[in-house]
């Protein structure tokens, strides 16, 4: 039972065609990471799951539901996908804790004591329990996306969409938020993460996608994918990164 | 870490002594020892002028102390001074509220505040060493200041300097509450009041004038009332105080509700003195009250209901409709607006009350409201019973005062929709926003003042009239909102686009977006333009003079210099001028210092 399902999805910016057609579905528990290099539509793509872009023709399907103009499900269907950007996005105004329960407080209409509770509660599981009142710009980066990662997940979402979680991060902070991200997908959480850490591909993905100018190149199982790829965009794309 | 590990302090920076530091700072060259002397020369020349200007025997400052109940409150019956007594009593009672309430209790180091007193105390010990002795008066010289006052007055500052010294000494390490010190310099300024005597004259029955002694001391009908409400403050300070220790959410909103609902309730009831009648409101505004809130309830109540829910959209547009048809019967203005308000409650009801704890809370609101809506409309319709003969019963300060905080307070909301209209994507609201802006904003505000005054009520039906100060106050408020509106669109354009994208992604709706992330974001960024606006608007309100109204600035440089009967104040425009300029600058200098530190304290989450 695919719980992410698109047919033929493209998308335009002005005349630049930025998906031509992308086809694909994604089972519920799975770990899917889509590779590719820049400007290859990944982003794109994925934000079109939560209909931060408008895809012009195709169909998008999420937990049965299709993503059309309907204010509606637009709503129930961005309250079921969590989503973590490249920057982060906290809300600067507001405390580490106050981000978190923020939306289950308005959106699920959570009283505060529960929904502070559930945030200490994911807090304590990215690890920085310690930080719930500071302001998201006293925080490392690391801590920054860590706290980003709890608030999509306050809302107890079924699906966790990664944007580059780890591209604005250093080196030493990448691994405190990919520990998060393993911890999250052992867990059964379904995940779809555009990322270019092939180590965390390699290790806790079930499939592995690459995208190149607008379309879906390959699709394969971690092991095929890095060992034995059945396309040569793929193994220039290998050959380049690793 | 260590355990061994010392913490080092930054080294403490020594001061050198006064002649190192003047030579570094003010004669490091020969150019900058020139540049040095002659900008010292220059400040003590202006300032000897200005001084000489101030205390100079041609100066007829007895003209402002004569009339500073007309500049107060202009022609406003002295028989009823105590409403106006109340009103300043009331909000000074809520600014010690809030003070207390919001006062973080900051300490500050006594060293510090010592410091802070001797650069006071020096700026006077300067004025007094460079005092004029004489002046010229149509060209004869004229002493006005004897060495022996200047000898006290030097005598006097040197005490206070060691005196200072002493306890910055003493003290070295000791912290003192900020509040206090604030306090302490009220209850100087309110006791200074019984003893101080100003200069002013007095008149015996022919209308005669007489210069007593040329000092007096003040009235009892001010001193006493002032004593009063400091006593007010502290108590509101107090209560603020003990409400903060409490901490709650609900207290912060009553307070900051407190404040909007004031200045109505002392415009409808207290300032007017509105011929109510009892009976109007037993027969008349309680059934009406009680109707509206059990109409409001049983709305909460029905619209939550799961069989209503898919029906919610019709309901909203059947209350539109019935408001907009009462809107053009002949009924009570009354009703039109609670029609108004029924049908918002109806449209926004079940979008807040959807949880049973947030339904009751939204009926006590409701209840609430309706009734003190209800009590403010009947004092505002009701004739008032104070009679000011050929002007309004608002005037001078109280004008000035009136006109800017309504400007302001009724500026601020539509300045916000407009921001959010113009930077719409539905094209019919961005341009109507747009349009609006750039009008407004593209006519001067003098015309507008003009407009209101005189062609306003062509344009209104048949028999609607307004009061000259509600006009000027509506054109105020349109005015400062399309300038508002400009700035708040400068706070929404610093957004960055992922806030828009992440709030979102949380499934916020497009309300609770602009409202939980957006607005607070955006204005927080923009609240140094939006100070300059409110200052610049405070100083506006000194136009509405061209359309007939007797404010600050008016009757300082017309009405004073221009009395010839009784007392002879004629010519004594330069007075009058400087004083309204200290009044201006004093209100509007303490309002952008309380700015900035509000700036601060919001700053905290940023960086």
């Amino acid at each position: 039972m695919s719980i992410i399902k698109s047919v033929d999805v493209k998308k335009w910016y002005g005349d630049f065609q930025a998906l031509k057609g992308i086809s694909m579905d994604v089972a519920e528990g799975e770990v899917l990471v889509i590779a590719g290099p820049s400007g290859s539509g990944k982003s794109t793509f994925i934000r079109c799951i939560n209909r931060l872009e408008q895809h012009q023709d195709g169909q998008i399907f999420v937990d049965g539901i299709e993503l059309t103009n309907d204010l509606k499900n637009i709503e129930a269907i961005r309250s079921e996908v969590g989503m973590v950007f490249q920057s982060f996005n906290l809300f600067p105004h507001l405390t580490v804790l106050q981000n978190i329960t923020l939306a289950p407080i308005w959106v699920r209409k959570k009283s505060k004591t529960e929904a502070e509770e559930k945030a200490m509660e994911l807090l304590e599981r990215v690890g920085i329990p310690e930080q719930a009142d500071k302001f998201p710009g006293q925080l490392s980066g690391g801590q920054q996306q860590r706290v980003a990662i709890a608030r999509a997940l306050a809302m107890e979402p079924k699906i966790m969409l990664f944007d580059e979680p780890t591209s604005a991060l250093d080196p030493e902070m990448i691994k405190e938020v990919l520990d998060v991200m393993k911890e999250l997908a052992k867990s059964g959480m379904t995940m779809i993460v555009v990322t270019h850490e092939m180590g965390f591909a390699k290790e806790v993905a079930d499939r592995v996608m690459l995208f190149d100018d607008g379309q879906l190149v390959e699709e394969n199982t971690p092991e095929e994918f890095f060992n034995n790829p059945k396309s040569d965009r793929t193994k220039l794309f290998l050959s380049q990164i690793l | 870490m260590q355990d061994n590990q010392t913490l080092e302090s930054p080294p403490e920076i020594q001061f050198a002594g006064v002649s190192r530091w003047l030579k570094e700072n003010l004669f490091s060259s020969l150019s900058s020892s020139i540049l040095t002397v002659l900008s010292v020369a220059a400040v003590v020349s202006v300032f000897r002028s200005i001084i000489g200007f101030f205390i100079s025997p041609e100066r007829e400052w007895t003209a402002v102390t004569y009339n500073l109940q007309l500049y107060m409150v202009q022609a406003y019956p002295e028989s009823d001074f105590i409403r106006v007594w109340i009103t300043v009593g009331l909000l000074i009672f809520l600014l010690g509220l809030s003070w207390g309430f919001n006062s973080l209790k900051e300490k500050v180091l006594i060293k510090e505040w010592c410091d802070g007193l001797l650069k006071g105390i020096s700026s006077f010990l300067f004025i007094v060493l460079i005092a004029p002795t004489n002046v010229d008066v149509e060209g004869t010289s004229v002493q006005v200041f004897n060495n022996n006052t200047r000898y006290i007055c030097i005598a006097l500052g040197i005490g206070l300097i060691l005196a200072i010294y002493l306890l910055r000494k003493t003290y070295p390490k000791t912290e003192i509450i900020k509040d206090r010190i604030s306090f302490l310099y009220i209850s100087l300024l309110v006791g200074s009041i019984w003893i101080i005597k100003v200069p002013t004259v007095t008149f015996t029955a022919n209308n005669e004038r007489v210069d007593p002694d040329p000092f007096l001391p003040l009235a009892n009908t001010t001193t006493i009332p002032w004593t009063i409400i400091f006593g007010f403050m502290i108590f509101g300070y107090l209560i603020g105080s003990f409400l903060k220790t409490k901490g709650k959410n609900s207290i912060s909103r009553l307070i900051l509700s407190s404040w909007v609902l004031a200045p109505l309730v002392i415009v409808s009831w207290i300032y007017r003195k509105p011929d109510f009648g009892m009976s109007n409101i037993l027969t008349l505004d309680l059934p009406i009250a009680v109707g509206f809130s059990v109409l409001g309830i049983l709305a909460i109540r029905t619209l939550n209901n799961k069989k209503i829910v898919p029906y919610q959209k019709y309901v909203t547009y059947g209350m539109l409709v019935l408001t907009v048809v009462i809107f053009f019967l002949p009924v009570l203005r009354q009703l039109k607006i609670l029609f108004f308000i029924t049908w918002l409650l109806v449209s926004v009801a079940p979008t807040i009350a959807n949880s049973k704890e947030s339904a009751k809370n939204l009926s006590i609101v409701w209840s609430v409201s309706v009734f003190i809506l209800i009590l403010l409309m009947r004092g505002a319709s009701s004739d008032s019973l104070i009679v000011v003969p050929g002007s309004s019963i608002y005037g001078g300060f109280t004008l000035t005062w009136l006109i800017a905080f309504f400007g302001i307070a009724i500026s601020f909301p539509f300045g916000v929709i407009l921001a959010l209209g113009r930077t719409s994507k539905l094209p019919v609201i961005r341009i109507i926003c747009t349009a609006v802006i750039e009008l407004v904003r593209s006519v001067p505000f003098i015309t507008w003042l003009f407009f209101g005054s005189v062609m306003l009520t062509l344009f209104l039906p048949k028999g609607v009239e307004f009061d000259e100060v509600l006009r000027a106050i509506v054109v105020t408020a349109i005015f400062s909102s399309a300038y508002l509106a400009e700035n708040v669109r400068g706070g929404l354009q610093s957004i960055n686009n992922g806030q828009f994208e992440a709030a979102d992604a949380v499934g916020l709706s497009t309300l609770q977006r602009i409202t939980l992330i957006i607005m607070p974001q955006a204005l927080r960024a923009v609240i140094p333009p939006i100070v300059s606006q409110v200052i610049s608007l405070f100083k506006d309100t000194s136009l509405v003079a061209i359309v007939g109204l007797f404010d600050l600035l008016y009757i300082g440089s017309k009405v004073i210099p221009n009395q010839s009967q009784g007392a002879n104040f004629l010519g004594t425009i330069q007075e009058n001028i400087l004083f309204c300029a200290i009044f201006y600058w004093l209100f509007t200098y303490s309002f952008a210092r309380r700015s900035m530190k509000i700036e601060k304290r919001l700053g905290l989450g940023e960086r």
